[in-house]
């Protein structure tokens, strides 16, 4: 690392520790004007001690063999959570812990080729959910801790939520939320008007998405990674990113203009996917050689918009991300790319139905160069398409003050055709106690993101207890 | 703020006034409105609700909710929502900013999501987190009406004026009409009927309950009951108070976000 990248870290860091002393010494009348509570729980309600809420869920999942229905494939595991509370007038904590099979599972997660199937980060980033302490001042609110933090105005799809990896480790898993990673990260908020925020935020080393390096739905690329090691290939990397050097930080602003909700961002980090270099790998006679995969650089400038719109509640993101390789050259490196969002939802004047609709698109810029790079640049694609468009929408309805909830929801790879059905039925005992019913169906062609999963059509059963 | 409140008892007087003088059946429903309208609620409102849904076979599942209000600009309003109770809806905040031209603009937060979201007016006429109250109930009065009175009639021992209120094809209301028996003593509604778009029947929200709370009449409990469906929701105050210092920032996405002014 340089001298100036080094006085560049150094910079932030002390920004942050600025910040965050104006903070901590904001004094006790946090909230001015006397704003109180008359439940202890809230803010102004007075300090509290340690509080728990959480949940505990059973979860039934059968992957139905449709010519030998008693080879039926069953697996059935508890999910406890835990959450802990506490605030005083200007600061509160909270700790989510998550208990599930994933920590007890044999390989765990692990990226390609990279951190060690019993890593103990590993093993903390899935058991601690969040663990994050809020400092609240006259002027602006620190947040620090393992958070996970949601940035864009999609509705579980985003281009623009840059800061925290994504544990791919089970599909099955609807709410996007329950899959981000946390990470350890120092945001700075500054409320400004009425409704607007500007966030600043530093996380200081690297953690990319996770993967399963084993059995069912670990993907078909790494699984051709893996037969490439076991014929002889050498696999490198990637690298553990877990120095100062590897800090990524993003600032996003966001405001509301009459029916207009809307924000723009900036985000120097990473590609929480490694790339592929493939110049020292031997394809033929006999695969040899060395793969080194890496994680390559980007800056993300972006914006997002949510409006209503008439009956239409819209929404929208956009970025476009820079990386290190903007000629597209090199076959190493990730080209830069354009992404974008938009959609909508609408409550149709039937029963309490809503209809959610949303297209993702990915455009890698440089296909030219790709091709001329040809087969040894890990983005090269022999049909020559370079764009990807996620077409993905959900239909729900709701009766007896929202007990009985009932949702069909999919998605579709328009380029590869490969598809996702989850139809879904939620039944709510009172307030505390909900069954679920549902089931994830996959289709395509073996070579496609979903359509690899074909073989795992599954159906489910969840039972959830809150407290 | 206090010149407002100075300029709303004004006109409350002269409204008052003009009644007396002309004879009370000459009263209009736009006249009647106008008194509901500009009776004194204070700079700021601030209440602890048990909300308690009733199923038609009985069942019953409580709800604690806070709710703040604040005049934060003339012709401009804030009301927040908080759910304290149960745990499935714990950390919910619900804000609504009314407007006395141009509508709400809504917001809800819901912590499972981690995300403050919209709510477009397809949705206002949703059940409001499982109760009989849907979003456009929460953004207050339906302001877009044509009001007219129909007559005077005791209800439960106190002279009332009976308005009918039709909803502008623009206010985008999910009810063809309400007709309201608005309490000439208190100033306030104490029975609200609310009909579907077929013109049936759909709810009726009584206040079971109104007392002096700082000098203003203020409804302690109310029962919205859909008489389709023979579930309803009753609310009923803990506690209530008027004038308290509240920061316009509890009125903000950033509040719903945070649970922090």
């Amino acid at each position: 690392m340089t001298t100036r990248k080094h006085y560049l870290t150094a910079a932030i860091v002390v920004v942050f520790l600025v910040a965050a002393s104006i903070a901590v010494t904001a004094d006790g009348d946090a909230f001015g004007e006397g704003f109180s509570s008359f439940d202890s729980d809230v803010a102004g309600g007075g300090p509290t001690g340690p509080e728990l809420s959480g949940s505990v869920q059973t979860v039934l999942r059968a992957f139905p063999d449709v010519n030998d229905i008693a080879a039926t494939t069953l697996e059935a595991w508890p999910v406890a959570t835990v959450r802990i509370g506490a605030q005083n007038d200007y600061a509160s904590l909270m700790m989510e812990l998550r208990f599930d099979n994933s920590l007890l599972s044999v390989g765990g997660v692990q990226t390609p080729g990279g951190v060690a199937a019993a890593s103990p980060v590993i093993y903390l980033d899935r058991l601690v959910r969040e663990a994050s302490v809020w400092i609240y001042g006259d002027a602006i609110t620190v947040e620090a801790g393992l958070l996970r933090r949601v940035w864009g105005k999609g509705d579980e799809l985003h281009v623009v939520d840059v800061l925290n990896p994504t544990d791919l480790s089970d599909p099955g898993r609807v709410a996007y939320v329950d899959a981000l990673i946390p990470v350890p990260m120092v945001v700075v908020e500054v409320p400004f008007r009425s409704q607007g925020l500007l966030e600043l935020a530093c996380v200081p080393y690297f953690v990319p998405d996770a993967i399963v390096s084993q059995g069912r739905w670990m993907p078909s690329g790494y699984a051709e990674l893996v037969a490439l090691a076991e014929a002889g290939v050498t696999l490198d990397g990637p690298p553990r990113l877990r120095s100062l050097e590897n800090f990524q930080a993003g600032m996003r602003v966001t405001d509301t203009f009459g029916p207009l909700d809307a924000g723009l961002l900036y985000y120097y980090g990473y590609l929480k996917q490694p790339s592929i270099d493939l110049s020292a790998f031997v394809p033929l006679p006999v695969p040899a050689g060395t793969i080194s995969l890496d994680s390559d650089r980007v800056h993300v400038a972006g914006g997002e918009a949510a409006a209503v719109l008439g009956p239409l509640n819209l929404r929208g993101e956009a970025a476009f991300y820079a990386t290190a390789d903007m000629e597209g050259t090199d076959a190493a490196v990730a080209n830069p790319g354009v992404r974008y969002l938009g959609g909508f939802d609408v409550n149709l004047p039937v029963s309490s139905l809503n209809l959610n609709v949303q297209v993702l698109g990915v455009v890698t810029l440089g296909s030219h160069e790709i091709e001329s790079n040809g087969p040894l640049d890990f983005e090269f694609d022999a049909d020559g398409v370079y764009t990807s468009h996620f077409l993905a929408g959900a239909l729900r309805d709701t009766w007896f003050g929202e007990q009985l909830t009932v949702e069909l929801s999919g998605g579709w790879y328009v380029e590869t055709g490969d598809f996702v059905v989850r139809p879904a039925v939620t039944l709510g005992f009172g307030d505390d106690v909900q069954l679920g019913m549902g089931g994830t169906f996959f289709a395509g062609d073996a070579g496609t993101f979903l359509g690899q999963f074909d073989a795992n059509d599954f159906i489910q059963a969840d039972l959830t207890y809150r407290y | 703020m206090c010149e407002r409140l100075q300029l709303k008892r004004i006109l409350l007087v002269g409204v008052m006034l003009g009644i007396a003088a002309a004879g009370v059946s000459a009263i209009t429903g736009d006249e009647v409105m106008d008194l509901v309208r500009g009776r004194d609620t204070g700079s700021t409102s601030h209440a602890l609700v048990e909300m308690r849904l009733v199923e038609q076979g009985g069942r019953t599942s409580v709800r604690v909710v806070e709710q703040y209000g604040k005049e934060l600009a003339p012709g401009v309003s804030g009301a927040v929502i908080i759910f304290h109770s149960p745990a499935s809806v714990e950390g919910t905040r619900f804000l609504t900013i009314s407007h006395e031209e141009g509508g709400n603009d809504q917001w809800i937060y819901l912590p499972a999501l981690k995300r403050v979201r919209r709510i477009a007016a397809s949705e206002e006429d949703a059940e409001f987190m499982g109760t009989d109250f849907t979003y456009s109930d929460l953004g207050g009065e339906v302001i877009d009406a044509a009001h007219t009175f129909l007559r005077e009639e005791t209800l439960g021992g106190e002279r009332t004026w009976v308005v009918l209120s039709i909803p502008t094809a623009d206010s985008g209301s999910g009810y063809s009409r309400l007709i309201q028996w608005v309490s000439q003593e208190k100033l306030l509604p104490i029975k609200v009927e609310f009909y579907d778009r077929d013109g049936e029947l759909l709810k009726i929200n009584t206040m079971t309950r109104v007392e002096q709370v700082q000098g203003r009449w203020t409804v302690i409990s109310n029962e919205m009951r859909n008489v389709q469906t023979g579930h309803s929701t009753t609310l009923e105050m803990q506690r209530f108070v008027y004038d308290e210092q509240l920061p316009d920032s509890l009125f903000s996405t950033n509040f719903l976000r945070t649970g922090r002014p």
